[in-house]
């Protein structure tokens, strides 16, 4: 053991900061949060904190409100993934074509990624306007609608909307790192393929997709988090609403916390959405490994 | 081997000096070392867009003060509001800070708040400013922050559509109805203009409130407040025909309804621009001049917002909040005193949002805000972050829902209530 520490200690010394910020930047605070979802907690009484138990995590669970945003949450996570995973691949696939341009193409599909999310959802929002929003100004010059549409403020257009917004910002992400896998394919697997016969699509599901399994993984697993966490979109756009049409879990949990000050209940809310990420990765998981016990 | 200890040294060193606890980076606020203080100012203004002169204010007042200089952090509302919940509650609050009303009850219920009473009481300026102003940044019998500037809310109009259609001014809510229905007749897409989001959305809805003489909450028993409406027939009955009162202006087509998802943004450039005939708007809108000249050549203001029973407005009294755990306490109360001075308010509070009852108001976007001052009401002493939230969604429920409005009235009822009885305050 001493000899161990000998030969490691300067690793261990050098990791020190990197585990110092780790314990206090995300171990402390997650702690702190499971700890403050078991007391009746309040902003505007300070010094009546009290020991609740899962008292917060019942009213939570009785709160009609709660499973909306359940919902809305899982509308807004598998809507958003799914639509960033088809045109990620899609505009990968197009970008991989030998073409003119390419390289200036390659470019413009990255700014959507480095626009701030803030200047992108305020220019949405303005784009999506009833009164003079461009999206509807075109849609009627091109015939599709015969009136304006209140994306944002009808109930039956807002999650769609938001869901929209969020993939055009997304996009990007799953492009460039599908671009990368494909230009790692050998051209002359592809050419076999078509000498025997293999027609695009084939040679597509045969070739190509399999080979982007493993980054599609890592994308879907990374998304689907990033996405259940996401609250600044749909705060800049709808802040949760009309009526609660887009109120997420993250928006709940923020309303709870910076409007009611009630932070039991915040914190009862994000230990849920903890609990449900954990669920829904591990199903993920599981469903990769079956897959891949299957394929031998 | 040496140089692997003093490997170990650099990066002790290093370490030490990142850790090193650095005054003037923690508030930004403390003496510079050459006899300055730095007053640490959070507000919502931006240099490029300040049509006030706030930052001409504050120009002045390092030339007169050239010890004192400023770090300005420009925020909007909502993250300045929480910023300073966070900041504040862990210690480490900006010098001063700029906010709306509504938060001063929630500050002050978090115990943050500095107390000015003594300080106003012995400032030789403050019969300059009325006693409604200064009752509504009082709470309990203190006053809880300094007020910056009004707000006042008041009937603001394009006088060039109503003389085209020929019809007089509404003063009432079935006034209004009737000239909605001409205008809308004439070709006029929105004839009155709301917000249903924001900030602005809940004020809007608390003149409606007040004009038809109800309370958002009332006093029972000392420090106790309770929301009356399921209590009483009649107050239900007042307040189910305010929110009938939004669903006749959309169902009678008096309001649009692309204005169910209009915020204060939306609601203002619309009016600005000439889409909406008439509004209950702020003084702010005379800023728009310059951007839209064309659009507000007509603009008139005139009187209280249309009412029911009662002639009622907003008076929004915009404050200055400094912090217990404040660092620069004493020279920060020197800046504000001499904002609410006669010179600090000519510089950026000017005409019809001056605090004081001692400027010279001319004119006609002066003299109108400071006639229905005496009809201006402010929010009632209790935290309103839960209720706020709630009278926004009680205006969604009635105009995109299909409550009624008697629902949506014991809806809004039962979840002032809520609010108030989590906070402690509740009366039976």
């Amino acid at each position: 053991m001493t000899k161990f520490l000998q030969k490691h200690a300067i690793a261990y010394f050098f990791m020190l900061p990197a585990i110092l910020f780790l314990i206090l930047l995300l171990l402390v605070p997650i702690i702190n949060v499971f700890i403050n979802s078991l007391f009746e907690s309040n902003l505007l009484t300070p010094g009546k904190e009290k020991f609740v138990g899962l008292d917060n995590f019942i009213s939570t669970f009785q709160d009609p409100l709660f499973w909306t945003a359940i919902k809305n949450s899982i509308v807004y996570t598998f809507g958003s993934v799914g639509g960033e995973y088809v045109v990620g691949l899609t505009t990968a696939i197009l970008l991989n074509q030998q073409i003119k341009g390419r390289a200036i193409f390659r470019g413009i599909m990255i700014i959507p990624w480095v626009v701030p999310i803030v200047v992108a959802g305020m220019t949405w929002r303005w784009m999506l306007n009833p009164d003079y929003g461009i999206i509807n100004v075109l849609l009627m010059n091109a015939g599709v609608i015969e009136q304006g549409i209140n994306w944002l403020g009808s109930e039956s257009t807002a999650m769609f909307s938001v869901i929209w917004v969020n993939v055009w910002r997304s996009f990007p992400f799953y492009t460039i790192s599908f671009l990368a896998v494909l230009q790692t394919i050998n051209k002359n697997e592809l050419e076999a393929a078509e000498i025997d016969g293999a027609n695009i699509f084939q040679k597509f599901w045969n070739i190509t997709f399999p080979k982007l399994k493993g980054i599609s993984m890592i994308l879907i697993v990374l998304h689907l988090i990033w996405t259940f966490n996401n609250f600044d979109f749909i705060w800049i756009l709808t802040e949760g609403g009309p009526l609660n049409a887009t109120e997420t879990l993250a928006i709940n949990t923020y309303k709870e916390a910076f409007m009611k000050y009630h932070y039991g209940t915040a914190s009862a809310i994000s230990v849920l959405m903890m609990s449900i990420l954990l669920v829904m990765m591990s199903i993920y998981f599981w469903l990769q490994n079956k897959q891949a016990k299957v394929g031998g | 081997m040496i140089k692997k200890y003093l490997m170990i040294l650099v990066i002790a060193i290093f370490a030490v000096g990142c850790s090193e606890k650095d005054a003037s980076s923690e508030t930004g606020s403390d003496n510079n070392g050459d006899g300055k203080t730095t007053l640490e100012v959070w507000w919502n203004v931006d240099k490029a867009n300040d049509r006030s002169g706030y930052y001409d204010a504050i120009e002045r007042y390092e030339e007169l003060n050239p010890d004192v200089t400023f770090d300005i952090q420009v925020l909007p509302y909502e993250q300045l509001k929480q910023k300073l919940t966070t900041t504040s509650s862990n210690g480490n609050p900006p010098d001063i800070a700029q906010g709306l009303g509504e938060w001063m009850a929630d500050f002050n219920s978090m115990d943050i708040l500095y107390d000015f009473t003594d300080v106003v009481n012995s400032w030789e300026g403050k019969d300059g400013i009325s006693e409604a102003v200064w009752n509504s940044v009082s709470m309990n019998g203190k006053i809880a922050a300094f007020p910056s500037y009004l707000g006042t809310r008041a009937r603001m109009y394009h006088e060039n559509v109503i003389n085209e259609v020929g019809i007089e001014l509404p003063n009432t809510w079935d006034e209004l109805l009737e000239a909605g229905k001409i205008l809308k007749d004439a070709g006029i897409e929105n004839p009155f203009g709301i917000s249903a989001t924001s900030a602005r959305a809940p004020q809007e809805l608390a003149v409606f409130v007040w004009s038809n003489d109800l309370n958002i909450v009332e006093e029972i028993g000392e420090g106790k407040y309770r929301n009356t409406w399921a209590d009483s027939e009649d107050e239900l009955a007042k307040a189910a025909e305010v929110f009938q009162f939004y669903k006749d202006m959309l169902d009678q087509g008096v309001i649009s309804q692309n204005q169910t998802s209009w915020g204060y943004q939306e609601l203002d450039q619309n009016f600005a621009q000439g889409n909406v005939a008439i509004v209950q708007n702020g003084p702010w809108i005379e800023g728009y001049k310059s951007e839209q000249p064309e659009g507000m050549a007509d603009v008139r203001v005139d009187g209280v917002p249309p009412y029911n029973e009662t002639p009622a407005t907003f008076l929004e009294v915009a404050q200055w909040f400094l912090f217990k755990d404040g660092k620069n306490n004493e020279e920060a109360i020197k800046f504000l005193t001499w904002m609410g001075s006669k010179e600090g308010q000519s510089y950026y509070a000017k005409g019809n949002r001056t605090i004081r009852n001692d400027m010279e108001l001319e004119g006609e976007w002066n003299v109108p805000f400071s006639e229905i001052a005496k009809n201006g009401r402010t929010w009632p002493p209790v935290p309103m972050g839960g209720i706020i939230d709630s009278m926004t969604q009680s205006i969604q429920k009635v105009l995109l829902g299909d409550t009624t409005p008697e629902e949506t009235a014991i809806w809004l009822s039962e979840q002032i209530n809520e609010s108030l009885e989590s906070n402690g305050l509740l009366g039976e």
